[in-house]
């Protein structure tokens, strides 16, 4: 007698959808219908390549890079993309420009801050590398620490672990991190702001990019799974049903649409998270349980500009810089990754409060905005101006991931483990906002399925 | 002047700048540089510029000055924070402000050093290929019986090592960490190092060093075993010849003992 199929469901065509779905693939032992939910018109999420109408040029319009943990221990992700064969190329940048100084060297911080300030910065780094390890930093983004608990610090705000930096070294370090963080240092930890601060030595992490576009990944991916992936199908609703399966529920033009799912993976952003509506009380307390906890939502705005040639190469000598404008930008040389390129293209990745004030602005003022600052050579910006494009990830991110206090997997990953063991969450927000802690977040579901379907076909039996 | 940089290098002032090189502190000169535990012939003239002045522009000066020598090689040019290099195997220029000028002096030397080393070993490699493939069958048997042809496959075993040795001496100058926060002398180190691609070179050479040392190991192995064979079949003529003359001793003893 042949045992019938389990059916899975994964909400959201993101990376954390197809990394479930991929890895369920590869783990169950037994034969499984998965069905793909993505409301847009496109699988990927926040890995998006983009192109610009004028020339064809490519450019980065969501995760601009991965990081790169293995000389520290294993890298999953890294691994992963090596297994589908793509090709990357590393990316590097040490330089923060502050009142059109370009400060890339421990020589030019003494020359622009002083004596005084720098021998704080440098006290502050020491301190950081002796608080946090590169072994440390590594286990803090992946599964292990979670179970270890939490440390004594991890309420602390990062603004308090800054506030007996003076004016000037307290600036340089904000502008450093700001992008990375999408935040300020009020609204996230002490542990993440250092891990965050952390992130810039080579010894601790390393940048890279996948040659050819990020979203190459997604492609490797989406032809790689058996999974039927319906586009353009927002769910609305998650109940249980009589036979304990849960129900998922979409609108079409006909009217609503809902299939029944042994398991579930929502695999969401918490703002989307919010929006799905959970009939019976119970799942919906622990939901609004779960959103509570991880609701530190944190703000990205990317513009990007093409230019008829790159006139940045006498002080932009890298893949990226900081920038003092906006509380601290990240300003990538897009072209960098094309060398053949004959255009040039920067980035401005925006994070945090001002990404959000500055969302509300029209493309074109933003456009002037990222051009003015420039530190040097606006009026060249102008003149070799071709074309803009924006693109706003509101709340896309979590400012403090894991929450304020880190709970275990289970709980992380499975709000009501009495009574929707089979109803999971998968998310960047769970661990460390970063495609890599999709990734382990991603394992861990397909594992806890596995497991559940494993032991549903021996009951069967 | 001759003043000793950090790693043995020497540098002689050439006499054509030495009259623009009155002021160390804010000047040119051009020096020449010796790296005397490399190579007794190689000469470098370095090109130094400390000013306050934007880096550049010098950058076609310093170029030209290059280009005046006939120098054949494609210089890298590194501008960074206010620092301009510019480098060839042949001819280097440096044009920084006058409180960075060491710092940078010794990033620049340090790497010239590193990758002189380098392409020393790199240029000693085809004459250790040179009788690879001759060598090749000596790997899985050896039948010379000249000794000529034993002590020439390890004096090739004893180069391949000492290349190996040297290699392995550089290394840690060519896989160095980068520095955080960062400072001039190590940023100037890294990308120099980078645009040289001497991770790349240094993995190739280690790699092709590892080939040639694997076969002149294996016919090491090889020389060895015939040599014990040689000296066992010496051995077993002696233990015949001694076996032979017993006998004899015997029958002699045997015949004597009859015709008594």
């Amino acid at each position: 007698m042949n045992t019938p199929r389990w059916n899975i469901g994964i909400i959201g065509g993101g990376p954390g959808g197809l990394f479930t779905a991929h890895r369920l693939e590869q783990l169950c032992s037994t034969p499984l219908n998965i069905s793909i939910f993505e409301s847009s018109n496109r699988l990927g999420g926040k890995l998006l390549t983009e192109q610009f109408s004028a020339n064809g040029l490519q450019y980065e319009a969501g995760a601009a890079e991965f990081y790169d943990y293995s000389l520290i221990d294993e890298d999953p992700l890294r691994e992963l993309i090596e297994h589908f064969g793509l090709q990357t190329q590393s990316m590097g940048g040490t330089a923060v420009v502050q009142e059109k100084r370009v400060l890339g060297t421990i020589e030019g911080l003494h020359d622009s801050l002083g004596e005084a300030s720098l021998r704080e910065f440098i006290r502050f780094n020491d301190r950081a590398k002796t608080e946090v390890s590169p072994r440390q930093f590594y286990d803090s983004t992946s599964t292990s620490h979670i179970n270890a608990g939490h440390t004594s610090r991890q309420e602390e705000r990062f603004s308090t672990s800054l506030h007996y930096l003076s004016h000037k070294t307290k600036n340089y370090i904000q502008q450093h991190i700001h992008s990375d963080l999408a935040a300020e240092p009020s609204q996230t930890s002490h542990r993440y702001g250092l891990d965050n601060y952390l992130m810039n030595d080579p010894a601790y992490m390393q940048l890279y990019s996948i040659t050819g576009g990020n979203d190459l990944l997604i492609h490797a991916l989406a032809c790689r799974l058996s999974a039927n992936i319906r586009l353009n199908t927002k769910i609305t609703t998650v109940r249980k049903n009589a036979q304990n399966t849960l129900e998922l529920s979409w609108e079409t033009k006909n009217g609503c649409q809902s299939e029944d799912f042994d398991a579930v993976v929502m695999a969401l952003p918490i703002e989307p998270l919010k929006k799905i509506v959970f009939p019976d009380r119970k799942l919906e307390t622990a939901m609004r349980n779960h959103i509570m906890h991880h609701d530190h939502p944190a703000d990205y705005l990317r513009i990007t500009i093409l230019f008829e040639k790159p006139f940045w190469k006498s002080w932009l000598h890298d893949s990226y810089c900081m920038l003092d404008a906006f509380d601290g930008c990240c300003l990538y040389d897009e072209s960098s990754r094309i060398p053949e390129a004959r255009h040039g293209v920067l980035g401005w990745l925006l994070g945090g409060t001002a990404a959000k004030k500055m969302a509300k602005h029209s493309d074109e003022e933003l456009t002037s905005a990222a051009i003015n600052s420039l530190p040097f050579q606006n009026d060249k910006a102008r003149k070799l101006f071709r074309q803009a494009k924006i693109h706003r990830w509101l709340g896309a991110v979590s400012a403090q991931p894991g929450g304020f206090q880190q709970r275990s997997l289970d709980t992380k990953h499975c709000p009501d483990t009495d009574t929707y063991p089979h109803l999971l969450v998968v998310g960047d927000y769970l661990f460390d906002s970063t495609l890599n802690g999709v990734l382990d977040s991603a394992e861990y579901a397909a594992g806890w399925i596995t497991t559940m379907a494993a032991d549903h076909e021996l009951g069967q039996k | 002047m001759s003043t000793n940089t950090p790693h043995g290098s020497e540098e002689n002032m050439s006499e054509r700048d030495a009259d623009v090189a009155r002021n160390t502190a804010h000047g040119k000169h051009v020096a020449e540089v010796r790296f005397p535990s490399i190579s007794e012939t190689q000469v470098i003239e370095f090109l130094k510029i400390s000013t306050e002045e934007p880096s550049e522009s010098y950058l076609n000066e310093c170029l030209d000055w290059i280009k005046a020598s006939q120098s054949y090689d494609r210089p890298i040019i590194l501008e960074l924070y206010g620092t301009l290099v510019i480098w060839t195997p042949t001819q280097m220029a440096l044009v920084t402000a006058p409180r960075h000028f060491k710092k940078a002096e010794h990033a620049v030397l340090d790497f010239t050093t590193t990758a002189f080393e380098l392409g020393a070993i790199e240029q000693a490699l085809p004459s250790a290929w040179e009788h690879y493939e001759n060598d090749i069958p000596n790997g899985f048997s050896f039948y010379n019986p000249d000794r000529e042809s034993a002590a020439a496959l390890a004096h090739r075993y004893k180069q391949a090592m000492s290349l190996a040795g040297r290699l392995s001496r550089l290394s840690p100058h060519i896989h160095l960490a980068p520095e955080h926060p960062p400072t001039l002398a190590g940023q100037l180190g890294e990308r120099l190092r980078d645009r040289s691609r001497l991770v790349d070179r240094e993995e190739f050479a280690s790699e092709q060093i590892d080939t040639i040392i694997r076969l002149y190991e294996t016919a090491g192995q090889r020389v060895s075993e015939h040599g014990l064979a040689q000296r066992e079949y010496v051995l077993i003529w002696m233990i015949v010849f001694l076996l032979a003359a017993e006998i004899i001793l015997l029958l002699v003893d045997l015949l004597s003992t009859a015709g008594n």
